[in-house]
């Protein structure tokens, strides 16, 4: 479930921002903590000196500036890499219920296969994830490979993912959806090309979910 | 001073003693004075602080293990749902109101507020919608949809029981006293001040109290709006957020944000108020860069409204869109940051000295810049993708709000004790305080950032053990246990303090504002003569100001008629223009509320003929409470001490009334433009249309409403300018009132014949919802205009005092606007954009 | 009546290069998303499409509007109250070019991405 262990692109890129920030954000506190326990000490040495439109100007302006300059350019970039621009390799829809996730599949031969609370990716490929819900709002999220999206009534919002890394992850319900919050937890299982194809050729077929969520 | 003048000043001491007090017993239901309600206000959240505080404990409790059976689901979404709900709107802002309406008249140098009887009104609202919260909980039946209250999970379909409806109708009654706060402080600090107060002088306190009123007054009308919407949704049907029948979830969305991000710069700015306000006493110097901080301040209120969507990042807006709200959610950190270094170059540039209101103000520039860094970091969209709705902003919030308006607030409570209850400070236990909060909240939120970047979502009740979050949230659980003995320490002392605490000597921080000249504590009268001030810090810079104001050398040193007396000024120039007569003790507040209460009430159990009773008779306590205000004879201009004569304020043009009409007609337009935002919003973004059918009704008859209207509000400009020409307003009230009348009905006809059940459709929602809005304003004008004709023939109005006619011409040239802009819309919207299902 | 008389115009004056920002803001949000909503601009048009152009002139009205105020911020003294200490009215001269000039970079860092991206994606 975390964040800093990525296994696909935009989560790679992201953990990668969050220590940077953290890191600057530690330096600042510092900064801002010494400043503030020197100049507020009774015993130190003198005033400062500077003017006072120097110190706003510096501190004020230039400063929070400098930061968030750097920090928007790099966010728009970075934001705008995630998205679902170039056309995807693979779909999957994936449908919020009180209080477990359907995905549902359209295999190559048209067939299509619906799973609960388990999704099966293969790695090294754009996939886009059709998020849609039939209740209430829910948040489609998977720590290790992506950002999350929320689940709208009425609306289809479409996540783009890339699994790096094959393994097991796990995707949690992240926006409040009521009693069954806590557990509307699903699994990731990221496949090597191969070991995909085999195994949706092997899933069962459409209409084999049960509403309660378990698995069929 | 020989001792018959100090007899004399004895006597005149025990006159204004007299005009000010409130009598005792039951008569306390009947209070007004600032200083009381404010009181009240202060106390009353600082009880539901501590309700709050134990409804925290519950939840750390509940995850400090894994797999924890403390408490199942249910009770642990009534929890974190009360949690923040009465954190929110129970505790914090309830206590910024009470400080302000306690504080800013002694800032200023005023002997009370502009409409002291508002403020008491505002505080019963207050009372009662937190007491209806409250009993909901104790019976089990307490919100559970969380703060947010996001629809659909807030709705008629997923929360069938009575707990969503406490919700809506609880914190829409207590927002009617915050909407009060808001036009009592704008007009307060612009009117209410003391001679020689100019914009420049006045203390900085009230820049932020009155930047902060007035994003109140524009904050809250979405909130209110989306309340009524759901609330009507819920109640009837109306399917205004209903994607199945032209609604749309988001548009709660918008709404609640739009006023939930302004709120949290609502809940800091009065706290960086009090910050400015210790800085340069401890400092001992004044403060550096007082233009910057206002500009900055300015700056806060305006930018603060182009941020709400940053608590959207995930729904699913366009990328462009989310930059426009991360730009302006990151640059709010540059008013921000100049606050913080005009501080820090405060004390730099003097010479500090140490206290205990000190080491909290570390407390609070450690845990609030922290807070404002992960702050910037969540405005970046694609780690808000990440970190959004987990603990990471659970840790982000408590450090901005605990850091940002706790702390500062634990500072001015020992800063200001002394002023409030006359008991000078002890050092040791509060320093126990400081250290048991300060460890206690560092251990419980600073290492949840990173359970949060773990991955742990917000609002679960339980989590499975292995996922590397089980120490993580021990540690909070017992870090927010230290931090509770810490607050219980704070209360301990406040308590044993109030009650055996040595006595303070006058201003014991030596602290340059007005405010310290008073009695500690102060009397109920605030000023014995309100002082001319020349300085920003008149107790610093002016000698001997002090035994001016209490030997009555300032202004209004002598109580005539009984009167409660306090000076009006030119919002700018501070130059004295008028003087204010302020209403005295009544139950009418008391009574209105509860009427108030009685509306609200019918609406939660359903019962709709109560509630139709209700706010009938509110409106006739209304209608008595405007009949017993003003004079009922012309004065001559007045002696105001200090050599000059004023008149009184219900004969002059610029009163406080005046201006709490304009702020409420600001809050009515917010209210209005949010509701046609709303309206296109539908149209334009929501699934579901266009609708079946829209309106139908003769177009003539859309042309007669907005021909009365205009004529209405013409007839009542005449009436004021024929009565300042000294001709009765007979005719034209008449005219007035009828056309009034016609509108109301013309538009009455349209709702009731013209548009198809609003339950069919949004389309049909909005439009009666908007048209019975505009139905709604043309009656009050009717009322108002009849309510002027018998106030005239009582002789409650001359050429001298039109305060009544001014402020009727008001609302109905503001009803005029509104409604021939709805009645435009509602017609020209289905032929320019046309298309049925 | 005249606001000026009662110092509301004043205080709005000190206000106006926020008001201004907010007014971009208002604009420039709405604007685009009625846009997008109407038309089909691709994800790969590139800045020269009707949208982005918009956006820019939204963007260089207002930042017209704020030079504006600067001139005349930087030419003319505020007008003074009847009565008026000169030290106030240096104040709210201060605070006025102040907002402005905060404004004026609020509304350059949040006009800029507009010209990094093209409007209708995501």
């Amino acid at each position: 479930m975390s964040t800093l262990a990525p296994a696909g692109q935009a989560a790679t890129d992201i953990a990668w921002i969050t220590w940077v920030m953290l890191a600057g954000a530690v330096l600042l506190m510092a900064l801002m903590s010494a400043l503030w326990l020197h100049a507020s000490h009774p015993a130190r040495a003198e005033p400062l000196r500077w003017s006072d439109q120097r110190i706003l100007i510096g501190g004020g302006l230039i400063l929070p500036l400098s930061v968030i300059v750097l920090l928007l350019i790099y966010g728009v970039r970075s934001g705008q890499s995630m998205l679902p621009v170039d056309a995807p390799d693979l779909q999957v829809r994936a449908i919020g219920h009180q209080w477990w996730w359907q995905f549902e599949y359209t295999g190559p031969d048209g067939r299509v296969v619906r799973l609960a609370n388990e999704l099966h990716l293969p790695v090294d490929v754009r996939v886009d994830v059709l998020i849609e819900s039939v209740d209430v709002i829910h948040s489609f999220w998977v720590p290790a490979l992506g950002g999350k999206l929320d689940a709208i009534p009425g609306r289809t919002n479409t996540l783009r993912l890339m699994p790096t890394r094959p393994g097991r992850y796990q995707g949690q319900c992240a926006e409040f959806c009521g009693a069954g919050h806590a557990h509307m937890r699903f699994e990731v299982t990221v496949h090597e090309a191969g070991a995909y194809a085999n195994w949706l050729a092997a899933a069962p077929a459409a209409g084999e979910v049960r509403s309660d969520g378990s698995k069929p | 001073m020989s001792s018959e003048n100090a007899d004399l000043n004895q006597t005149r001491l025990e006159a204004l003693s007299a005009a000010f007090a409130t009598p005792p017993g039951w008569g306390r239901l009947a209070a007004v004075n600032h200083s009381i309600i404010g009181l009240r206000f202060i106390a009353t959240s600082l009880v539901f602080f501590v309700i709050g505080g134990l409804l925290s404990m519950l939840i750390r409790a509940q995850l400090a293990i894994p797999g924890n059976r403390f408490l199942d689901h249910d009770s642990y979404n009534q929890i974190f749902t009360m949690h923040g709900t009465v954190m929110m709107f129970l505790f914090a802002i309830p206590l910024i109101e009470g400080l302000a309406l306690y504080f800013i008249p002694k800032y200023l140098g005023a002997r009370d507020l502009s409409f002291p009887r508002l403020s008491a009104f505002g505080y019963w609202c207050y009372l009662f919608g937190g007491a209806t919260l409250l009993l909901a909980m104790f019976a089990g039946v307490a919100p559970d949809s969380g703060w947010f209250m996001y629809t659909p999970l807030s709705s008629g379909e997923y929360s069938p029981g009575i707990n969503a409806d406490v919700w809506l109708i609880g914190v829409t009654f207590v927002e009617v006293s915050a909407i009060a706060f808001g036009i009592e402080l704008v007009a307060t600090v612009l009117k209410v001040r003391t001679g020689g107060m100019s914009l420049n002088r006045m203390p900085l306190f009230g820049w932020y109290i009155l930047i902060t009123a007035l994003m109140m007054v524009v904050g809250f009308p979405p909130l209110i709006l989306g309340s009524i919407l759901l609330e009507l949704e819920r109640a009837f049907g109306w399917p205004f957020f209903d994607v199945a029948l032209g609604g749309d979830p988001l548009l709660w969305q918008h709404l609640f944000w739009l006023f939930g991000h302004p709120e949290v710069y609502i809940i800091f700015l009065p706290a960086a108020g009090a910050v400015s306000m210790m800085i340069p006493t401890f400092a001992r110097r004044p403060i550096v860069g007082y233009p910057w901080i206002v500009a900055a301040i300015i700056g806060t209120g305006f930018i603060s409204f182009g941020l709400w969507v940053h608590h959207m990042f995930t729904v699913g807006i366009p990328q462009l869109a989310l930059v426009f709200f991360s730009a302006a959610s990151m640059f709010v950190a540059v008013p921000t940051a100049i606050q913080f270094f005009a501080w820090l170059a405060t004390l730099w540039k003097g010479r500090p000295v140490r206290s205990l209101p000190m080491l909290y103000l570390f407390g609070f520039l450690f845990t609030f810049v922290c807070g404002g860094l992960t702050g910037v970091m969540l405005a970046l969209v694609p780690f808000n993708w990440q970190a959004h709705d987990t603990h990471f902003v659970v840790a982000h919030l408590h450090f901005v709000l605990i850091g940002g308006f706790v702390f500062p607030l634990l500072a001015a409570a020992y800063y200001w004790l002394p002023l409030m209850s006359g008991r000078a400070p002890s050092e040791t236990m509060g320093k126990w305080g400081f250290w048991l909060i300060f460890i206690g909240f560092n251990l419980t939120f600073l290492h949840m950032h990173l359970t949060g970047l773990l991955g742990m979502p917000r609002r679960v009740y339980t989590y499975s053990t292995g996922l590397g979050w089980d120490g993580l949230n021990l540690v909070s659980s017992i870090g927010g246990f230290v931090l509770t003995i810490g607050f219980a320490m704070f209360f301990l002392d406040l308590v044993v303090r109030l009650w055996a605490g040595r006595n303070s000597e006058g201003n014991p921080w030596q602290a340059g504002t007005l405010e310290w000249s008073l009695a500690h504590p102060p009397a109920a009268y605030n000023f014995a003569s309100q002082p001319e001030v020349q300085s920003r810090e008149p107790l610093w810079e002016q000698q001997d100001i002090e035994r001016q104001i209490r030997d009555g050398e300032g202004y209004l040193p002598q109580v005539r008629h009984g009167w409660q007396e306090t000076l009006g000024v030119h919002a700018v120039t501070g130059k004295p223009d008028q003087i204010i007569l302020l209403p005295g003790p009544s139950y009418l507040p008391l009574i209105a509320a509860a009427l108030l209460g009685v509306f609200f009430l019918g609406f939660l159990f359903k019962l709709y003929w109560i509630s139709a009773v209700g706010a009938v008779v509110a409106l006739l306590v209304g209608l008595r409470w405007a009949w017993i205000t003003g004079l009922d004879r012309d004065w001559p201009k007045l002696d105001a001490g200090r050599g000059i004569e004023l008149p009184l304020h219900a004969q002059v043009r610029d009163a406080p009334g005046w201006w709490g009409m304009a702020v409420g007609l600001l809050v009515n337009g917010t209210f209005y433009i949010t509701l046609l935002f709303g309206y296109l919003y539908l149209w334009a973004v929501a699934p579901g249309w266009p609708p079946p059918t829209f309106i139908d009704s003769p177009i003539l008859l859309a042309f007669l409403s907005a021909l009365a209207i205009a004529v209405s509000a013409f007839a009542l400009d005449r009436s004021v300018r024929g009565n300042a020409d000294g001709r009765p307003p007979t005719l034209t009230l008449i005219v007035a009132l009828v056309s009034a009348l016609v509108a109301t009905i013309a538009l009455s006809v349209e709702l009731a014949t013209g548009i198809a059940p609003p339950s069919s459709h949004a389309y049909a929602a909005t439009t009666t919802f908007l048209l019975g809005y505009c139905a709604l304003h043309t009656g009050l004008t009717a009322v108002m205009s009849g309510h002027a004709l018998l106030r005239w023939r009582h002789g409650y109005i001359s050429p001298l005092r039109s305060l009544d006619l001014r402020v009727i011409r008001l609302w109905a040239g503001y009803t005029a606007v509104v409604t021939v802009i709805a009645l435009a819309l509602v017609h020209g919207l289905p032929k320019l954009l046309g298309g049925v299902a | 009546m005249k606001a000026r008389g009662v110092g509301a115009a004043a205080l709005i004056r000190m206000s106006a290069g926020a008001i201004v920002w907010v007014s971009a803001f208002v604009v420039l949000y709405s604007g685009y998303s009625l846009g997008c909503q109407n038309l089909d601009i691709a994800a790969d048009a590139g800045l020269a499409n009707p949208v982005t152009l918009a956006l820019v002139v939204v963007v260089l009205v207002h930042g017209a509007v704020m030079i504006w105020l600067f001139s005349r911020w930087y030419r003319r003294p505020v007008m003074a109250q009847p009565g008026e200490p000169d030290a106030s009215q240096i104040f709210r001269h201060r605070v006025e070019g102040l907002v402005l000039l905060m404004s004026s970079a609020a509304l350059v860092f949040l006009a800029f991405p507009v010209l990094m991206i093209p409007p209708c994606v995501g």
